[in-house]
């Protein structure tokens, strides 16, 4: 406690550290997103604490997960929970675990009405013991999308919203969005970043996963 | 079942002022044996062929099973896979003992319609003081007509017995022995030829006893005092004591259970639930006022809407845990006031909390991390209020080769060595999604190119969940990767089972 | 895929001898290895070589080469197969296999690196095995220690990850410069035994199949692959590369040579004459005034024989064994067929007088097959331990070890196992195993099920049928033989691996008697006999209390009165002749010598029963039949047996006298002949005696019903040998059980367990001969049941022993007789306080009656000794003043009840007498009326269920014996009564029999009709009976 420098490396190493009320404020902290060339494009170095991602695929099964597990995995690994809301098929425990993450940490909501995935992710997001919360809204609106982004700053968390949508134009009300797609058949996975707040590029990058 | 509506709404009842009367005569204890309430909290037909079990060191055992089970052979600590062996149309449950307690509790409530003094005695009876009743419910045969009746009427299995000592009347209740001693002096003839047995007691001490030629209570009767104290220990000297009246039974000065109960009236009806809800944060603050009182903490609360033309009506709010918590309670009844459809403008509003629990505080060591899982406990709660029970679960590995019996719905514990070596997809499809073929490969959004495999699973003969599948991974042109066997016992139907997303 | 098979040779193939793995017999193994056209099979059993000898048999019989090796797995995860190229490897092998299992407790071994390291293994092939983790260190190790020797094994299974871990393998591979090749896991023949492999490994885990998860295989791959299969597997240099290694495996079992160990001749002897020497001066003792000329004639044959296949030190083994045991006391006689030779007489291995009997010498020496003798030699079986110890001090551990025996699976076990496995509840597996009888042939039937109140479609019960049918004969561990020893002349290890039995201070081979039968190696059986040990006792007793010293060579030969007894079947107790189904032969048989004895002994058996030569042999004794003879050769054969063979010597004898065997053949059939049912065999020998008889003019008939007899015989023929053996002791305990009735029945219960009764129907016995029997007293008993003579009874009294109370600590009672010594106890507080005991000892005291003397009846007793306080310090004797307690005295009822759970006996009534008036008014006889009922009469009689037994011939009868008050009464039960009412039959202990009555020379029988369970009745009497399978 004596080294502010200390805390900081601390607080490098392990984002997810819970800081408390006091730091809510403080600039922006990001979690590595496990790949160095998105890590290059994100602002911050990595997924940003605080906010909400729209994701848009191609398909289902793309790579989404893949591409989300690392910062799933270093959340939770710092004591946060991780929940999904709405998944589209059953999370698989034993893939979970394969990939170093607990299954045990993570809590899966399975709301009946579509109002309710939003809402659930709100309350989800709000919450400082979680992490990571992962949507999958059937429809989102500029208003849903600014709550969200609110309830994640309210719990220094990260939303990401995944929705099968090969539209290119970004959400209105969204901080960051970005889409994931191949080429051609059994070509890489490609991402493209759409829309970002606070970055300076924008780009596409191959992901190899 | 409806519930009978508590005496007095306005006033906790917890601080009724009741004390036991100077001049009051012998106590009678009235001990309401359910011998079936397993069985009947699992919603199961006591007259038909079911049993309701728990789990043990053993696994799956028996716990309590209905008199028309127990003609085929089935008996209480069997194994289920041996009951079902012997009765494949067995029906059988798990024991709800949550359920259970909310049974009895309720009993419990009914029953102060008769008596203010009343106790449980887990886990399968109540037991009534109802001296003080005798008059108001024209004697004590009477009453116990009455009880029966009404018991029967709600569906309960019962036995009722009545005696002067608490000790006394449950023995006989669970004896299954529905006798109505008023006085003292008839205990001794009434018990008298109770085999030991029936008594609680440790089954070695039961043994030496039995080995020592005692066989009825009027054989322990029988032996001097300071001898049966120095062989077979004080304990058993005291039992018998307390049985006969001799030593006062600590049951008699267990306070009563509280309840509370307050109502707030709405300043003029509203049809805003903002303002019925302005009424519960009022009636939440007395609630938890009384709770610091006495110490005490609560589970679930009932509110009650009154209505201006309509008839009233009413919900249930429960928490994981035994709380006292005005803000989450609050936020959990938002919740609930949120999803309803107010019918009619509301005039009042009740509170109601049955039964009062213990407060645990959480533990000093753990209080940091305990604080953050209450409060997430508390998150989770407040979506599973609105979304309904089965909106949360986590998912848990199981040891299996089966891919869809190798996770479940329930946190439990797991090892790293126990997963699969092969490669597992990260999406399951709740059900193998059959696929076409063609050109004699298999198709999905595509024709499919088979790129690992095969995985050869075939297990699971013992429970009739049998397959002999081979699984291979596998890429369509739109770059799906997916997981996808080919069921050998099936000839060689192709199926999806997973995507590696 | 098309083209031509690739050959290949399996090197990792666990049989069922990896016990609770493998799932497949070696026979399925090499029966499918030569179906699939493999060229070789390497049977790989972890850590032992126990099935090697199955295999060989099977590999010779199937013509595919079998390689012997063995799975290992070091203590820090190592695993490899070590594959055996000839006799110093394999030597090198079987040591190490040794060394791991010594140095761990039975069932277990332990084996280190530098073990592995070692240079004895290191003639081997190792196959490294890589798990799913491979560790490039673990590989290099091996490569180490085998240089040039070693291989990746290269096992797809289709798990999963089978090419990625190809690559992995071969990148190793490439690296430490090791060949790679293909194996397979083998662990079952066929994948249809993958159920019961899963089943297996839920046994071996000790948990229901529906909790282990993935602790299974998660396929079926583990089998024999068809070479099609593989082919599409592994790369074809894989599996060439198999063939390389089998051909440099050139082991085969046929080059075990056994040598005899050499120092039991002293120096400036060679065997022959040592033995010559010592066969001599046993000559002289035995006819001090010199042997009959035919005897030493008998013994220069015999001699002769030995030198030329030089079978010397055999003999002077046994010889010295004996010796050891005579010069400590220890009864011992030999038996069996070596036995019976004049040299064994001489030599006082045997008693059995040469001169008296036909002895057949080549019936245990063979000069065909050049199989070694075999002589069992039976001792005291409380003392034989002594003798064990002997042999392994003599020519040490090394060198001397116990034969194993395989314990397979039987139905019972079978059953409770895999029930177990399967989920069932043990109260349901036990009931299920129960209910599976003796008799039963058919396995699992729908209407056993239904009985048992299951219900027979159950999907569970059906695969638990089938299960256990598939099990049922697997080998389940390995037990010590009885007492078969091996004894070699260099150390035993390099030959076969030793192991650790259960026992401590034992150590036994991997190879069973039938193992070391077939690779021709030498065993003798030091086995353990009650009777010894009671006819020892009792001799003590009888010299005790007449003060004149008594041994076995002082009973009077052929005392009349003993026949008597004997002919009224009254020998309960006596060797042998007391099982149920001896006891009804003797009156008619009417035995009146030792002969007669041998041949009463031998009778009663399944072989001579099946060859239906028991109703032959009686009508001619009686005179009602004929004695014919169709030729003199015969005449000479069967003369002693009135015409009909009895023995399996006599088989042998007839075998070359009437179809022209050789002495050799006549012994090859013999063995066949006890192994035929099991594994065939018999058909040429059947054809040479039809034919060698039919060309000796014999009738066809007569032919055919010799063969007969023959398969009748079976496994279960008795030879005259061990009949002529058995017939002294025989003798021996009915003339003590005549003489000296309470000497016999106190050395009867102080040699316990043995025989076929026990102790409560021993203790009737004696009392309805007179002997007066006292009850277990804590203030006279000693820790054995004595003798208690005195005043002017002609016998003296039998006191029980506190041995007799179940339960009570050995050190209590050591405790309890040397505080009586200082002085006698006053009260139970006194007992209590100076012989030290616990609540337990004087609780089990109590309820054994045995406090009655100081406390009163039992209830009292329990009052006093729930009161005993332990004496402190400060308070050596407490005192309490207590008042009277008003306890009641128990019933009769309850006493006997209490009787029979504490003590197993009531000298009390017997239970029957308290249900008499109950049992009269349900119109139930007594046992001692239906004696005196005519033949053919109706009647019902019950009794407490003390025998239940099924002679092993083919009628399937059952014999039940029911004991009331007034004695016994024998009931026969055909299968077609038994099987209709099996429940009453198999779980009454009080069970009423209605039927006729049937008299057939002086033998009462009931034949039942009907079978009514009326245990209830016994209230909680625990459970008296006996079964005797």
């Amino acid at each position: 406690m004596n080294k502010p420098s200390a805390l900081d490396a601390l607080l490098r190493q392990y984002p997810g550290l819970w800081r408390g009320k006091g730091l809510e404020g403080a600039a922006c902290a990001a979690v590595s997103s496990g790949f160095e060339d998105l890590d290059a494009l994100l602002p911050g170095g990595g997924w940003p604490l605080g906010t909400t991602v729209e994701l848009r695929i191609a398909g289902e099964g793309i790579g989404e997960l893949r591409l989300l597990m690392p910062v799933m995995r270093r959340l939770a690994s710092s004591g946060r929970h991780i929940a999904w809301v709405a998944p589209p098929y059953v999370p698989y425990a034993p893939a979970l675990a394969a990939t170093g993450l607990d299954p045990s940490t993570l809590t899966v909501v399975r709301p009946q009405a579509p109002r309710d995935i939003l809402w659930s992710m709100e309350k989800l997001l709000q919450s400082p013991q979680c992490g990571v919360v992962l949507g999958w809204p059937q429809q989102v609106t500029v208003g849903s999308n600014r709550r969200l982004q609110l309830a994640a700053e309210a719990g220094n968390s990260i939303g990401f919203s995944i929705r099968r949508n090969p539209c290119h134009a970004p959400g209105r009300g969204t901080t960051t969005a970005l889409q994931l797609w191949r080429q051609h058949d059994h070509g890489p996975l490609w991402l493209r970043v759409l829309k970002m707040r606070g970055a300076c590029r924008r780009g596409e990058l191959m992901l190899a996963l | 079942m409806p519930l009978t509506a508590p005496s007095s709404l306005n006033v906790p009842a917890g601080v009724e002022p009741n004390g036991p009367a100077n001049e009051r005569p012998q106590p009678l204890w009235f001990a309401l044996v359910f011998p079936s309430l397993a069985l009947e909290a699992c919603g199961l037909d006591a007259c038909s062929i079911c049993a309701v079990t728990h789990e043990t060191r053993h696994g799956q055992r028996i716990y309590q099973v209905s008199a028309a089970a127990r003609r085929r052979g089935i008996e209480v600590q069997m194994g289920l896979t041996a009951a079902l062996a012997l009765c494949p149309g067995l029906v059988h449950a798990p024991r709800d003992e949550a359920s259970e307690k909310r049974h009895l509790r309720s009993l419990l409530n009914w029953s102060k319609g008769f008596t203010p003094t009343v106790s449980q005695a887990p886990p399968d009876a109540l037991l009534l003081e109802v001296r003080a009743s005798l008059r108001l419910f024209h004697g004590a045969a009477a009453l116990h007509q009455r009880l029966g009746r009404e018991l029967e009427r709600q569906g309960y299995h019962h036995h009722i017995a009545g005696a002067p000592t608490a000790q006394a009347s449950l023995l006989l209740g669970r004896s299954g022995q529905a006798l109505l001693i008023e006085q003292p002096d008839g205990l001794r003839s009434a018990l008298g030829d109770l085999p030991i047995d029936r008594l609680d007691l440790d089954p070695r001490l039961l043994w030496r006893l039995h080995r020592t030629g005692l066989r009825s209570l009027r054989d322990l009767w029988r032996l001097p005092r300071d001898g049966i104290s120095r062989r077979f220990g004080h304990g058993l000297q005291h039992y018998l004591d307390r049985l006969l009246g001799k030593h006062p039974d600590p049951r008699a000065t267990v306070p009563r259970p509280r309840c509370f109960s307050a109502t707030q009236e709405l300043p003029a009806p509203a049809v805003d639930s903002t303002r019925v809800l302005a009424a519960v944060r009022r009636l939440l603050t007395q609630l938890v006022g009384y709770l610091r009182q006495c110490d005490g903490a609560v589970s679930s609360l009932r509110l009650e809407l009154a209505y201006t033309r309509n008839p009233a009506s009413s919900m249930t709010v429960c928490t994981r845990d035994a709380t006292r918590d005005a803000e989450h309670l609050l936020r959990l009844c938002t919740e609930r006031l949120r999803s309803l459809q107010l019918p009619a403008p509301v005039e009042k509003v009740c509170m109601v909390c049955a039964d009062i629990l213990p407060h645990t505080p959480p533990d000093q060591h753990l209080f940091e991390r305990a604080h953050c899982q209450e409060s997430w406990q508390q998150r989770l709660e407040e979506i599973e209020a609105r979304l309904g029970p089965d909106c949360l679960w986590q998912p848990g590995l199981r040891s299996d080769h089966r891919p869809e019996q190798a996770w479940a719905e329930l946190a439990q514990p797991w090892s790293a060595k126990e997963l699969p070596a092969a490669k597992r997809p990260l999406w399951l499809l709740a059900r193998p999604q059959q696929l076409v073929c063609r050109q004699g490969q298999p198709w999905h959004r595509g024709l499919l190119a088979l790129c690992d495999g095969p995985e050869r699973i075939e297990t699971g003969w013992w429970d009739g969940g049998g397959c002999r599948r081979d699984y291979y991974v596998a890429c369509n042109e739109q770059g799906e990767q997916l997981w996808v066997f080919q069921d050998l016992q099936r000839c060689g139907t192709w199926y999806l089972h997973g995507l590696f997303a | 895929m098309t083209g031509p098979l690739p050959d290949y040779a399996e090197l990792h193939c666990l049989s069922n001898f990896s016990f609770l793995r493998g799932a497949s017999h070696p026979e399925e193994l090499f029966e499918r290895a030569a179906a699939l056209g493999y060229s070789g099979l390497a049977i790989t059993d972890e850590c032992s070589l126990a099935g090697v000898v199955r295999a060989h048999l099977a590999a010779r019989e199937y013509s595919v080469p079998l390689i012997i090796g063995s799975e290992l797995t070091t203590a820090d995860g190592l695993r490899c197969v070590l594959l055996a190229t000839d006799r110093a490897s394999y030597g090198g092998l079987a040591q190490l296999i040794t060394d791991a299992r010594r140095a761990s407790p039975k069932g277990s071994y332990l084996l280190t690196r530098e073990q592995l390291a070692a240079p004895g293994p290191n003639g081997c092939l190792a196959l490294w095995l890589p798990g799913a983790e491979p560790s490039v260190e673990a590989a290099d190790f091996l490569a180490q220690c085998f240089p040039g020797r070693v291989w990746i094994a290269v096992e797809l299974l289709l798990e999963g990850r089978d090419s990625e871990s190809l690559q992995q393998l071969k990148c190793i591979g490439r690296r430490l410069g090791v060949p790679l090749c293909a194996s397979g896991d083998v662990h079952m023949h066929s994948r249809g035994r993958r159920a019961l492999q899963d089943t297996l490994t839920a046994i071996r885990l000790q948990r229901p199949l529906t909790r282990l998860g993935r602790a299974l295989f998660a396929n079926g791959e583990r089998h024999l692959r068809p070479r099609r299969r593989l082919a599409c597997l592994y790369p074809p240099g894989l599996l060439r590369e198999t063939l390389l290694i089998a051909s440099q495996c050139r082991f085969s079992l046929d080059q075990l040579r056994y040598e005899y160990p050499a120092e039991l001749v002293p120096p400036g002897h060679s065997p022959i004459s040592w033995l010559r020497r010592l066969t001599r001066q046993g000559m002289r003792q035995r006819w001090p005034g010199g042997a009959p000329a035919k005897v030493v004639q008998t013994v220069d044959h015999e001699l002769a024989l030995i030198e030329e296949l030089r079978y010397e030190p055999y003999f002077l083994t046994v010889h010295d064994i004996v010796r050891f045991a005579r010069r400590r006391g220890i009864l011992c006689q030999g038996r069996g067929s070596a036995a019976n030779s004049a040299v064994c007489y001489c030599l006082g291995i045997t008693e059995v007088d040469p001169a008296r009997m036909d002895l057949l010498f080549e019936r245990f020496i063979s000069r065909e097959r050049n199989e070694p003798p075999d002589i069992d030699v039976d001792f005291e079986h409380q003392r034989r331990e002594e003798v064990i110890q002997y042999l392994y001090r003599r020519y040490g551990r090394d060198r001397a070890a116990l034969a194993a025996t395989v314990i397979t699976y039987q139905p019972r076990s079978a059953i409770r196992d895999v029930g177990k496995a399967l989920g069932l509840a043990p109260d349901q597996v036990d009931r299920l195993a129960k209910s599976i009888q003796w008799w039963d042939v058919g396995g699992l039937r729908g209407e056993v099920l239904n009985e048992l109140g299951l219900a027979p479609d159950a999907p569970v019960l059906r695969q638990l049928g089938t299960l256990v049918d598939t099990l049922i004969g697997f080998p389940r561990h390995l037990s010590q033989h009885v007492g078969g020893f091996v004894i070699a002349a260099k150390p035993l290890s390099q030959m076969v691996p030793i192991e650790n039995a259960a026992m401590p201070g034992r150590t036994v081979i991997q190879w069973e008697k039938d193992d070391l039968e077939a690779l021709g190696l030498l065993k003798v059986d030091v086995l353990g006999l009650g009777m010894l040990t009671a006819i020892r006792k009792a001799l003590a007793c009888v010299a005790d209390y007449t003060k004149r010293p008594l041994t076995m060579a002082d009973v009077p030969p052929e005392d009349p009165e003993v026949y008597r007894m004997i002919q009224e079947a009254d020998t309960i107790g006596v060797f042998q002749i007391e099982s149920r189904a001896q006891m009804s032969m003797l009156p008619r048989l009417r035995p009146a010598c030792y002969y007669d004895l041998v041949i009463q002994i031998a009778i009663v058996r399944p072989g001579p029963i099946q060859g239906e030569m028991v109703h032959p042999y009686l009508r001619r004794r009686s005179g009602r039949e004929a004695v014919t003879y169709p030729s003199k050769a015969i005449r000479q054969v069967l003369e002693r047996t009135l015409g009909v063979p009895i023995f399996q010597e006599q088989v042998m004898q007839l075998s070359i006298a009437a179809a022209g065997f050789t002495p050799g053949e006549a012994d090859q059939l013999r063995r066949s002949m006890a192994a035929w049912r099991r594994r065939g065999g018999l058909e040429r020998f059947e054809h040479k005696l039809m034919t060698g008889m039919q060309a000796r003019g014999y009738s066809r008939r007569f032919a055919e019903q010799i063969c007969n007899q023959i398969k009748g015989f079976g496994e279960y023929g008795f030879p005259e040998s061990h009949s002529a053996s058995f017939a002294l002791l025989a003798y021996v305990s009915s003339w003590l059980k005549r003489h000296h009735p309470a000497a016999f029945a106190c050395a009867l219960l102080n040699s316990q367990p043995m025989g076929f009764y026990a102790p409560s129907q021993l203790v009737q016995d004696a009392r309805r001969h007179g002997v007066v029997v006292r009850p277990v007293d804590v203030r006279y008993s000693n820790p054995e049941s004595s003798l208690e003579a005195g005043g002017d009874m002609p016998q003296p009294a039998l006191r029980l022993g506190l041995h007799l109370v179940k339960g009570l600590s050995q050190q209590g009672l050591a405790r309890l007789v040397a505080a009586r010594g200082e002085r006698p106890f006053v009260d139970v507080q006194d007992l209590g306080s100076r012989a030290g005991l616990d609540a337990g000892d004087l609780q089990k005291l109590a309820a054994a009656d045995a406090l009655r003397g100081l406390a009163g009846h039992r209830h009292r007793s329990f009052w006093a000794v729930s009161g005993v306080e332990e004496p402190s310090a400060v308070f050596p004797e407490p005192v309490f003043h207590e008042a009277e307690p008003l306890l009641r005295s128990p019933t009769e009822g309850e006493d006997i009840v209490a009787d029979y759970s504490s003590l197993g006996l009531t000298l009390g009534r017997h239970p029957l007498a308290l249900l008499r008036r109950r049992l009269q008014r349900a119109g139930i006889h007594s046992a001692q009326a239906v004696q005196r009922l005519r033949s053919g009469s109706e009647v019902t009689a019950a009794g407490l269920v003390i025998c239940r037994q099924r002679p092993g011939s083919a009628s399937g009868v059952i014999f039940v014996t029911l004991e009331d008050e007034t004695g016994h009464l024998n009931a026969v039960i055909w299968p077609a009564v038994a099987d209709s009412q099996r429940q009453p039959l198999l779980h009454a202990q009080l069970l009423a029999i209605t039927g006729k009555v049937q008299r057939e020379e002086g033998v009462l029988h009931l034949i039942a009709r009907r079978l009514d369970d009326y245990s209830t009745w016994l209230g909680r009497l625990p459970d008296c009976s006996r079964n005797f399978h």
